[in-house]
This record gives C-alpha cells, sequence and structure tokens, in this order.
C-alpha cells in the first residue's frame, strides 16, 4: 500500500537521535583523538601522536589487555556455564518460569549495585566468602589486594551478572526445539551424553552464535564493576579500557588521549562484531540465510524470551 | 445502472500480466461466480475492486462511484479473505460485529445482534461466538471470516474462495445456504472459484476468466452447454471434456486410430466430447470403428469413470450404470453422441454447427 | 518445549539448579539482610541469619527516609523519572519507525529500509564511553550537562536502538492482511492502527518499555559523566557514598535494595506478559 512521504516522518526521529548523539559525538571523538584537547575542548591538532604514545603506555596497554582478557576468558566460561543450565532448568516440566526468573535475576541487578554486592561478600575481613573460606579452611584469601586474585574477582563477578545472559538465549533455543529428533534418538539408545552433543549442541548453533556475539560485544565495555570493587587496582592490574579512557579523559582532562584510547576500543569492538560471525560460518561451514535469519531470531531471544521462533 | 462496472482494466505485477483489458458489469443482487484455474487472476480481479491493489489502466465503477482513487475504507466493500484474516485479539463475536461498528457505519446494538443471530446460524457458528480465533479449526475460522463478510450491507460482497477448506458434507449444504442467504440479503456478489461446481450452484451469472482474459460472460447453463472455447470446455466438467485433435484429414486424431468426422467443417482443429457422452460397447460388434483399452476404473458417486487409451491418446468416458462389465485391459468400442460434440476452431473459439448429422454406424 | 527434558537425569539437574541458585541468590540475600543490620553486627564479624545471630533493624531504611534523605530520595526520584520518561520516547519514537520500517518502503538515497534499519540498530555496537568523552564536551558546551532535558535525551538515544528492533520485529509478526480487513470494514489507517495494530503488538510495546526501564534505571556511565548535583541518578548516589565516606554498608545495602527492586519487578511483570501472549497464539 502505498503512502505520500509522510511516512518519513516516521523514521525521522530515531534517524535525528542518530545523528545528533552518534554520529556526530563518534566524528567529534576521531577529531579530539587527533588533537591534545582538554575538558573544554579546546587544543592543538596533533595528529596520529595520541596513537604512538598509547602504544608505550603502560597503563593504557594494561587495561586493554585486560578488557581482551575479560572477554576471552569470560564469554567462554560464561557461555559454558549458560548451557549447562540451560539444558538442566530445560529438563524441569513443572516450575521452569519460575526457575528461569531465578537464574535470570543477577542480569537485573544495576552492573554498580553488583559491584557493590560483591566487594561487600569479598571483604576479607567482613565478607562472608572469606568468613566460609576460614572456617572450612583456616585461610582466608586476599580476594580485592592480591594482584592476580583482584583479576579474578572480577572476572567471577562477571559471569555471576552475564552467564543468565547466556542462559537466556540458550535456554530459548532449547525451549523452541521440535520434539521428534529426540524421540528417535531415545529410541534408539542413544545415552543423554551423545543426544546432546549429536543433537542439541549443533542445534543450538545459531543461538550460541546469537549469545557469543551479544555478549562479546557488551564485555568489551565492562566498567562498572571494576570502578567498584577495585577501581582498577591493585595499581592498574585489574583496569579496563573504558574505565581508563574515563580517568585519563575526564578525571585527568586529557580528553583528547582519552578519545584515542576509545578509538581503539571502538575498532576493536568492529573487528570482533564483524569478523567472529565471518570466522564461525567458515569453520563450520554453514553459509546462507537460514542460517543467518536463524541467529537473527536468537537474537531477538534477548526480549527476555517475549520473542520466540 | 450497473451496480458494478469493470472497463479495460489492466493489472501486472511486474512482467506477470494478471488481468488484462477485462470489462464487464454486474447488476445489483447479481451473484456472479468469478470462474477460472488457478493463477487466472480471480483474487487480484476481487483484490483490484476492493482496493487492495491499484490498477495499471482502465476505470472500476461500484454503484457508480469511480473507485480508482477511492481508499479501501471508503469503497464499502466486504471482503471474505482466502487466508481469513481474523482479528485475533477479538473473540468470534467481536470480529463479526467489528464491520458494523465502522465509523461510517454505526449500527445500533439491537441491529447488531439480529444480523449477528441470523449469520450464525446461517454458517452453524453460534456455540463458537465466545471464542478467539486461535481456539479454531481451520474450517470454523473460515466460517467466520465468510460471516464477516455477509453480516454488512456492502455494495459489493467479494468471496474468495470462501469454502475451500471445509469438509465435503460443509460445503455441499453451504453452497445450497450460501445461495440462498445472499438472495435474500440481496447482496452484490463476486465469488471467485476454481471449482465449477461450486461456482454453477451458486451464480446467477458467471464470468470465466482464463490468463487474466475475460473469455466468456453467461449463465452457468450457457458455459456448461456451449463454451466459449476450447481453454474454457476443459475447465467445465467432472471429469473434465474430452478435446481431441482434428488432423489434416479431417478425421479424429486418436493416436495409432484415428475416426471420421460426421461432418465437414472448415477451420475445425478440436473436437470436444464430454465423458458422459462417450458409449462403450462390445469391440466386436459391427461398425464400430474406434477401439479402447481400459486403464483405469474408478467410481464416482453413483457413476463409473473409465480411463481408456485409444493408442497414444487418453480419454475419459463416464456411465452411470455400465451395460456390461468392465475391467482393466479390457478392449472395448467407442461410440460418439456426436449430437452433443463441440467443436472449436483454430484459434480454439467455438464453432456452432446447425443441422442434423448422421454417424457412421446409422446411429445419431 | 518438552524435548531436552525427554531421559533427563533427575537428580542431577536439581544439584546443578540448586547450585547456581545458591550462588546467584546468597550475595542478594546479603545485603538484604546487611540492610537490616546495625552497624555492630557488620563490623563484628559476618553473621548469616536475622534473628539468630543478629537482630534485624529497619534503622538503614529509616536513615535513608529521614536523615539521609536529601540525595538519596533525589537520586531515586531522578532514576525514576529518567527510566519513565526515556521508556515512554524511546518506545513512542521507536513504534513510530517501527510501524513505517515494517510496513512501507523506503528510499533515501541509496538507502532502503534494511539499512535504515542497520544504522539504527548498529548503534549497540557502540561502546558508550566512544560517544560520552565527546557528549560531554558537546553538553558542556549546550549547557546541558547535569540536566534533566539532557538526561532524558540521552537515554531516550540509549534505548532508541533496542526499541527500533524490537518492535520493528513485531509489528512484521502481524500480518498485513489483517490491516487490510480492517480497512475494508471500513477503518481509516489511523483507526486500523488504534484498534488492530497497538493492541496486537502491546507485548512488544510492554517490552521495549521495560526494558528500556531496566536499562537506563541500571545505568551508571551515562550518570557519571553527565551529571554532577542536579541530575544525579540512584547509581551515582551509591558511588559517590561509598567513595566519600567509611564503609557504611548497611546504608548502602539499604540503597542498594531499593535499587534492585524496581528491575526485578518489572523482570517478572515482563515474564508474565510474556506468557499470556504465549497463550494467545
Amino acid at each position: 500500500m502505498k503512502v505520500s512521504s509522510a511516512k518519513y516522518f516516521l523514521v525521522a526521529p530515531p534517524l535525528l537521535f542518530f545523528l545528533a548523539l552518534s554520529l556526530i559525538p563518534l566524528l567529534l571523538t576521531l577529531g579530539l583523538s587527533l588533537t591534545d584537547a582538554d575538558l573544554s575542548g579546546a587544543g592543538n591538532w596533533i595528529g596520529l601522536s595520541n596513537y604512538k604514545a598509547l602504544w608505550s603506555d603502560r597503563i593504557f596497554l594494561r587495561s586493554y589487555l585486560n578488557t581482551l582478557e575479560y572477554a576471552v576468558i569470560g564469554v567462554p566460561v560464561q557461555y559454558v556455564l549458560g548451557l549447562v543450565l540451560a539444558v538442566f532448568v530445560a529438563q524441569f516440566q513443572h516450575g521452569r518460569r519460575l526457575l528461569r526468573l531465578i537464574v535470570l535475576i543477577p542480569l537485573m541487578v544495576a552492573p554498580l549495585v553488583v559491584g557493590f554486592i560483591w566487594k561487600t561478600m569479598l571483604d576479607s575481613r567482613l565478607g562472608p566468602v572469606d568468613d566460609l573460606l576460614r572456617h572450612l579452611t583456616g585461610i582466608a584469601v586476599p580476594w580485592l589486594t592480591d594482584e592476580t586474585l583482584a583479576f579474578v574477582s572480577i572476572l567471577v563477578v562477571d559471569t555471576w551478572q552475564w552467564t543468565p545472559f547466556m542462559f537466556l538465549i540458550l535456554f530459548a533455543g532449547i525451549a523452541s526445539m521440535p520434539r521428534e529428533p529426540f524421540e528417535a534418538a531415545y529410541v534408539d539408545g542413544a545415552s543423554r551424553w551423545r543426544v546432546f552433543w549429536d543433537i542439541t549442541f549443533p542445534m543450538l548453533g545459531p543461538a550460541s552464535l546469537a549469545a557469543v556475539l551479544l555478549r562479546g560485544i557488551e564485555a568489551f565495555k565492562i566498567f562498572d564493576i571494576v570502578y567498584y570493587i577495585t577501581g582498577g587496582g591493585p595499581g592498574s592490574v585489574t583496569t579496563s579500557t573504558t574505565l581508563t579512557a574515563y580517568f585519563t579523559g575526564l578525571r585527568s582532562g586529557h580528553v583528547g588521549y582519552g578519545a584515542a584510547m576509545t578509538v581503539i576500543l571502538l575498532l576493536t569492538v568492529i573487528a570482533f562484531g564483524s569478523l567472529f560471525p565471518f570466522a564461525v560460518k567458515l569453520i563450520t561451514r554453514q553459509r546462507g540465510k537460514t542460517f543467518a535469519r536463524a541467529v537473527n531470531r536468537n537474537i531477538a531471544a534477548t526480549n527476555f524470551g517475549g520473542v520466540r521462533a | 445502472m450497473a451496480k458494478i462496472e469493470f472497463r479495460n482494466v489492466d493489472k501486472s505485477f511486474g512482467q506477470v500480466a494478471a488481468l488484462r483489458d477485462v470489462t464487464f458489469s454486474c447488476a445489483d443482487r447479481d451473484i456472479v461466480v468469478v470462474f477460472g484455474p488457478p493463477g487466472a487472476g480471480k483474487s487480484t480481479l476481487l483484490r483490484v475492486l476492493a482496493g487492495l491493489e491499484d490498477i495499471d489502466r482502465g476505470e472500476i465503477y461500484l454503484n457508480g462511484r469511480a473507485m480508482n482513487d477511492l481508499p479501501i475504507h471508503r469503497r464499502n466493500v466486504a471482503m471474505a479473505f482466502e487466508n481469513y484474516a481474523l482479528y485475533p485479539h477479538f473473540k468470534v463475536r467481536a470480529n463479526l460485529e467489528f464491520p458494523l461498528k465502522a465509523p461510517a457505519v454505526r449500527m445500533a446494538a439491537a441491529q447488531r445482534r439480529t444480523r449477528l443471530e441470523r449469520v450464525a446460524k446461517l454458517l452453524e457458528i453460534e456455540e463458537l461466538l465466545d471464542r478467539y480465533p486461535h481456539q479454531l479449526s481451520g474450517g470454523q475460522r473460515q466460517r467466520i471470516s465468510l460471516g464477516r463478510a455477509l453480516i454488512r450491507d456492502a455494495d459489493a460482497t467479494l468471496l474468495d474462495e470462501p469454502i475451500a477448506h471445509l469438509d465435503a458434507r460443509l460445503r455441499s449444504a453451504l453452497r445450497g445456504d450460501l445461495r440462498l442467504y445472499l438472495r435474500e440479503s440481496g447482496a452484490t456478489t463476486l465469488y471467485a472459484t476454481p471449482d465449477f461446481q461450486e461456482g454453477f450452484a451458486i451464480a446467477s451469472k458467471v464470468i470465466v476468466l482464463i490468463g487474466g482474459v475475460v473469455r466468456q460472460i453467461s449463465s452457468p447453463d450457457e458455459v456448461f452447454s456451449r463454451p466459449a472455447d476450447a481453454h474454457v470446455a476443459a475447465l467445465i466438467g467432472d471429469p473434465a471434456m474430452n478435446l481431441i485433435p482434428v488432423r489434416a484429414d479431417g478425421r479424429l486424431d486418436l493416436g495409432e486410430q484415428s475416426s471420421p468426422l460426421p461432418v465437414r467443417i472448415n477451420g475445425l482443429a478440436q473436437v470436444g466430447i464430454r465423458p458422459g457422452d462417450i458409449g462403450l460397447v462390445d469391440s466386436t460388434r459391427s461398425g464400430v470403428v474406434v477401439k479402447g483399452r481400459v486403464t483405469l476404473v474408478e467410481r464416482v458417486g453413483s457413476a463409473l469413470v473409465i480411463n481408456l487409451d485409444t493408442g497414444g491418446r487418453a480419454l475419459a468416458a463416464k456411465v452411470d450404470a455400465p451395460s456390461m462389465p468392465v475391467t482393466l485391459d479390457d478392449i472395448v468400442g467407442l461410440v460418439f453422441r456426436w449430437d452433443a460434440a463441440h467443436f472449436f476452431g483454430q484459434d480454439a473459439t467455438r464453432i456452432d454447427i446447425r443441422g442434423d448429422f448422421v454417424t457412421t454406424d446409422g446411429r445419431l | 518445549m518438552s524435548a531436552a527434558k525427554i531421559g533427563g537425569n533427575s537428580s542431577l539437574r536439581y544439584v546443578v539448579v540448586l547450585l547456581w541458585a545458591v550462588f546467584a541468590l546468597f550475595p542478594l540475600y546479603w545485603i538484604l539482610i546487611t540492610a537490616f543490620k546495625l552497624p555492630k553486627d557488620i563490623f563484628r564479624g559476618p553473621f548469616y541469619l536475622p534473628g539468630v545471630d543478629f537482630f534485624p533493624t529497619t534503622n538503614s531504611f529509616r536513615y535513608l527516609l529521614t536523615t539521609g534523605s536529601g540525595d538519596f530520595f533525589h537520586g531515586l526520584g531522578n532514576s525514576v523519572l529518567f527510566a519513565t520518561t526515556s521508556g515512554i520516547f524511546s518506545v513512542l519514537f521507536g513504534a513510530f519507525a517501527a510501524y513505517g520500517l515494517a510496513r512501507y518502503e523506503y528510499r533515501l538515497g541509496p538507502m532502503k529500509n534494511d539499512d535504515i534499519s542497520f544504522f539504527i540498530v548498529s548503534q549497540r555496537m557502540m561502546p558508550p564511553i566512544v560517544a560520552v568523552i565527546a557528549l560531554f564536551v558537546m553538553y558542556r558546551w549546550l549547557g546541558l550537562l547535569d540536566t534533566y532535558f539532557g538526561m532524558i535525551l540521552i537515554y531516550t538515544w540509549y534505548n532508541l536502538p533496542l526499541s527500533v528492533y524490537l518492535l520493528t520485529d513485531f509489528i512484521k509478526r502481524i500480518p498485513p492482511d489483517i490491516e487490510y480487513a480492517a480497512a475494508i470494514d471500513g477503518y481509516d489507517r489511523v483507526r486500523q492502527i488504534l484498534f488492530i495494530t497497538v493492541p496486537l503488538a502491546f507485548p512488544g510495546i510492554a517490552a521495549a518499555f521495560f526494558l528500556a526501564f531496566i536499562f537506563t534505571w541500571n545505568d551508571f556511565l551515562l550518570a557519571l559523566m553527565l551529571t554532577f548535583q542536579n541530575a544525579k541518578t540512584l547509581p551515582v548516589v551509591i558511588a559517590a557514598w561509598s567513595a566519600n565516606m567509611d564503609p557504611r554498608w548497611w546504608l548502602l545495602s539499604a540503597a542498594g535494595i531499593v535499587a534492585v527492586i524496581p528491575p526485578v519487578a518489572a523482570l517478572s511483570l515482563l515474564d508474565r506478559l510474556m506468557e499470556r501472549r504465549e497463550r494467545m497464539g
């Protein structure tokens, strides 16, 4: 059905928002990264000096590496846990909805509050974690003050919050599977392990891709938890790119330099977002519209189970 | 003044021409069947009148108003969609009453209720009124869709294969009831169907549409007894009419066999013989010119349909009570009732013959 | 729905789910009871059971409601305001765009519908920090820093991609034939949308609103960067409190509980809504 140009008014607002609050700031950030601007926006053109400096900036490199590690270590762990949860929760006939709700709750808590909760939990003196450990093993673990442990703590907290996200997508995927292949397999005498590997897991291909892709993109943005629990420390052992960029740009006032950091981060996320699905398709030799459409359906499942295939 | 009028209407979808130079008119209260094979353009014709599609050329008039630039909701057309298009969030009752609450109508509640009851009774959906569409079977949904179209006082009521998905019993029951209901309510109706029995039972007028072109407009009887061309003839009958090509020497081409024609016609290309107009006799009888081998025997209702092979050409015959037992692979003699035959020329159009003629074995 | 349940090992699933439930819920339980503790209960070592190890008190909450109210209520009120308004606006604008993208054909230069969708939705890929540093400078220049308008604007922007994505998907699932049927029944386009499209898209609209609400409510980075005093939100207040003083965990816990309740409530409402819609098919 045809309509006049009135229809353009319908899409105008989001496009305007995009223009004003995404495109222009993006260009501005790119521009700022090529200057030594301060908080007022005033500065001189210095070309790629910021980027050169970043290359040898120990703190930035640490933060960038951390961000990569949080993503590369955290996401697979969260995926596996989410998968296990999804498979097991799916085995319940009754009370599924309640279980699913319970599993999802950590996802709902504001990341900052998550940071607060775990900071109190992991406190060596007053927190329950060390208290229980003391009772069990006699040792108290300095979660937040030891360099390695602090990093691990962030990972644990991140996993606590984001595993439900993986669960959400994978569970929706399992719940929408047809029963026939499973019935046939059990009639044929397959063990549960076999069934999982040969049927469930492959059928979760699109869902898995959607889950890892979306979570991966989010993982690079880690900020709130690190801010609250360790503030980036001890030293700068746990800091993330966003955190460092924030401190550098808006606290210390080196806006141009901070902008350059965010540009690096952006490029990383874009690289991941584009290359990852491509790599997966290559590896699994699955191409074509049906796979892509299936992935899309699963991305839509992040709307908290409301949209089913 | 005609109620519905199409003048030289063209409609194409990209390269495909769905309607070509379609011209016809219907009077008020006519029940017109748009008949044709799948893909003929029947749905397009209806949709173009409803306003769901625009036309490329020509004019459409409804009740004297030009429809060409009129938006759908102002056309006062009722339509039963082939895929029902029921409102999922309304109960059946609300679905049916929805058109009666439209801004231009605003029918009073009491009147709505009367109509609702009448339609519900006709379509046997009284117990379904408080259910939701997703709780209904396909056949039930189809009836609701039909009801929604019938409940109104539209200038034109468009029914697009409305009883196609119902079971046989309901279909034959509805055929008669629908005709009655449509007559009574005086709705000017366009009814699209590829089923000639269904269409001819309901219609007062038939528009035969093949390949987007109107081939014939006449009464059902007329279309049945005098199809305008071979394409139309091929659609009529159950089983369909046998269309047999004529050879250059004027004989019927029956594969390895041939049969002389009782009459010589210039430009004759095909002869149409209904299955019921082929008689089966003992192949050894004198005067039998054409023999056929039985390839299939099927009971259809109270009659027998027998497929025959005359050596390369397949024919279908239909007998009510065979004069002799017939089984697979039997060889039987065929007798054609020439006075019931239809003759078609090179361009497939009908050729009318006057006068009697005699078959070669002396029988008419 | 029951595909994977066939042949499940009955005891293992309970163990797994129970383990996770404990892991997931214990931290929340912890701050819940901490919120009801007195300072001494906290500093004398971790206590676990209310009524047994310590006596629960509503001191923290009372403090929040009275003495500490200034900052707390301010932050809370702002959070409520921003979450609600950005939810409404992002859904409103998102719904308009979604209807257009789902039903009409667009041509903006070389861009067609899918390209326009991509532009809007791809913003999700961009880490907020990338835009926010520039936004800080822009807002400063425009005088929008620490203003209600500025924050509502930014949070609407933040939620638009998801709204558009969700709602376009939802509206596409409504067969256009149903709207045509309404047109034929005599309803013009505006009425079609009001009586047919909106009710049918309602679950999507509600979902988009709840999600926008949750995301805005939980946001920290944007508020941290673009507010100071006037427009600060609850997470900012909580962060500021813990920066300024000795860990007054009882208060922070109480504030944390308040911060946790709306999103969790929104989630269960959303879930119930989806369930209802599932049944209607």
